[in-house]
């Protein structure tokens, strides 16, 4: 966990250091003046971008330990602050979003389980691939066209109300609910086919006791563990989700500030989204050991 | 003796035809392979045939009298975009665009990732902790954020989307390939191999890859899928292709600005987007029945 942690901030040190043009005169002055030798000097020492870069390096590391991610330099104030604001906004959505792709599919997994080789069965899959298979950013184009200016049902864009959180939270959950579904069925099949079922079922427990209490705790345990993976994959979504439906979080503050050449921000919302991803992987692993006991005993 | 030593040399001799024979009858009978490759053939088809398709240059042929045209419009079948260039030509040479980038990466991808691989896995030791530390950071960064991030520094084109996603998906394949190795060093074949004096790079390139072929035809097959979905999305956010060069994504990030006027700049690209990469993860997820039913989770 901590070398991992320590190889992102390396890396997105790293990244920002190749970086062309000089971020100096951005922060100094964005009209683009040349300033003299002297003030250059001044504000390089202030800042410590004269230092050797591994010294930069560790500077860095030891501000960002405190949370000091730094200064930004379009909105002329601290990076953590830029950033921890927007972390609300990415919450409600990623979290919308997961308990949505998470009802979606886990619940089409299982019921296209219990109906193998249906046509239930056939249509969920072909459903949940084509949920893999549909760019974010289009499907919730094409949502926010129907439904916010054909049909006129949902608010097209915007923040504040439940009502604007739907469109986001389907276009960014639906990829991830088919992911679920398709692994959920394959789990979930493999333990109907295990003996302790088959007991289960020549005891003469009803098939839903059958399915729910005794099949779906195993066959959940893979699809927790994925929850991690997943977590990172809606992270990455949401930059797209909150570009398209003007979302004030993490994501779209990531990508005005690409536009705009605001390193030490960038570098804050890359480490923010790395940081909570590994987190929750963390949570994961640690919850995948509380609820598979098999894992203790080993 | 001689004549059991005869019996037995002889289904060794057609081994070879009748195992492809067996897979030529699993895939006939992979409705997800069969399907998955008639669509990524037709692509890839309409793609290479793109100039003798299309009587108009994807970017180069404008007419600003004749923009914005809807779909089925007299000469331009799925209409034209804002400069009054032909939609059809842009997909068709869009489908270039994608496909390479897929192509390329994938390439990149397990060209890395299979030496890592097998490195990792033959060798062990230090240069296993090495290497398993590089893939786990790489695994850990959710990949298409790194994508994001590499671009904004490198700065948009396609070379630097080989080298963007390249970079971080080699980890996928070097991770597959390391278990795969591991799980095959023991086995008795390579003990033999060992034993018979082979080098370890004889072992390596000789022994063990092809064993892993099956997993790498797989991840590899459903990286593609991958690469173009992660180069529409960076395109979208302007990161990726520039326009005026016909990527499916930069084309649906210029028609977003007109979906009031003509929404079909925005639908095309994005069902062209989606049966490319629907059509892939189809031939996927059907070679993975085929090749290795162990992959199925």
């Amino acid at each position: 966990m901590i070398p991992v942690l320590l190889g992102i901030t390396l890396i997105t040190f790293l990244v920002m250091q190749v970086v062309p043009g000089d971020p100096l005169q951005l922060m100094v002055d964005p009209k683009g003046r040349e300033l003299d030798p002297e003030t250059i000097r001044a504000i390089k020492a202030k800042w410590g971008l004269d230092l050797p870069v591994h010294l930069q390096y560790l500077r860095f590391l030891s501000n960002a330990i405190r949370g000091d991610l730094g200064f930004s330099y379009r909105f002329n104030r601290d990076v953590n602050i830029t950033v921890l604001e927007r972390i609300p906004a990415t919450a409600t959505l990623a979290t919308a979003a997961m308990v949505l792709a998470m009802l979606i599919g886990i619940t089409l997994g299982i019921a296209s389980a219990v109906r193998h080789r249906t046509w239930f069965d056939v249509g969920s899959m072909v459903f949940a691939l084509a949920g893999v298979s549909t760019p974010i950013f289009w499907l919730g184009l094409m949502m926010m066209y129907l439904f916010g200016v054909v049909w006129k049902v949902l608010p097209p864009s915007g923040y504040g109300t439940w009502r604007n959180l739907i469109m986001p939270a389907v276009a960014l959950g639906l990829s991830s609910s088919g992911v679920l579904a398709r692994l959920t069925r394959s789990s979930m099949l493999n333990v109907i086919r295990s003996e302790y079922i088959t007991t289960a079922r020549a005891k003469g427990l009803s098939e839903r006791t059958v399915i729910y209490r005794h099949a779906l705790k195993n066959a959940l345990i893979p699809v927790i563990t994925i929850l991690g993976v997943q977590t990172g994959s809606l992270l990455s979504g949401a930059v797209v989700t909150e570009t398209v439906f003007a979302w004030p979080g993490v994501g779209r503050l990531l990508m005005e500030s690409i536009m705009n050449r605001d390193l030490p921000v960038i570098q804050g919302c890359v480490l923010l989204i790395a940081t909570i991803f590994l987190l929750m992987n963390l949570v994961v692993d640690i919850n995948y050991a509380l609820i598979d006991p098999r894992i203790r005993y080993r | 003796m001689i004549g059991v030593e005869r019996q037995n040399s002889i289904p060794v001799e057609d081994a070879r035809p009748e195992g492809l024979r067996i897979l030529w009858r699993q895939y006939t009978r992979n409705h997800s392979a069969v399907v998955g490759s008639i669509v990524v053939v037709s692509i890839a088809l309409l793609a290479i045939f793109a100039p003798v398709l299309t009587p108009y240059h994807p970017s180069d042929d404008f007419d600003l009298t004749q923009t914005l045209l809807p779909p089925g419009s007299p000469g331009h079948p799925l209409g034209t975009d804002l400069n009054g260039r032909d939609l059809l030509s842009r997909m068709l040479f869009g489908a270039r665009i994608s496909l390479t980038v897929g192509l390329v990466v994938q390439a990149i991808s397990i060209t890395i990732g299979t030496t890592v691989g097998l490195l990792a896995g033959y060798l062990g030791g230090r240069v296993d902790d090495i290497f398993s530390g590089v893939i786990n950071i790489l695994y850990s960064f959710p990949s298409l954020l790194f994508a994001i991030a590499t671009m904004s520094v490198l700065g948009p084109g396609l070379y630097n989307i080989f080298l963007a996603l390249g970079f971080i998906g080699w980890a996928t394949m070097a991770r597959l390939v390391r278990g795969e190795v591991l799980s095959a060093k023991s086995r008795d074949f390579i003990e033999a191999a060992r034993a018979s004096g082979a080098t370890p790079v004889r072992i390596m390139l000789r022994h063990l890859l092809p064993n892993c072929l099956g997993p790498i035809v797989v991840i590899g097959t459903l990286g593609v899928a991958g690469a173009i979905m992660s180069e529409a999305t960076l395109s979208f956010l302007g990161l990726g292709i520039q326009p005026p060069a016909p990527s499916w994504g930069s084309m649906l990030s210029r028609g977003r600005e007109f979906i009031w006027m003509a929404p079909h700049l925005t639908i095309i690209p994005g069902v062209a987007i989606f049966i490319t990469v629907l059509g892939l993860n189809l031939l996927g997820d059907g070679l993975r029945d085929i090749l290795d039913p162990r992959l199925k989770e």
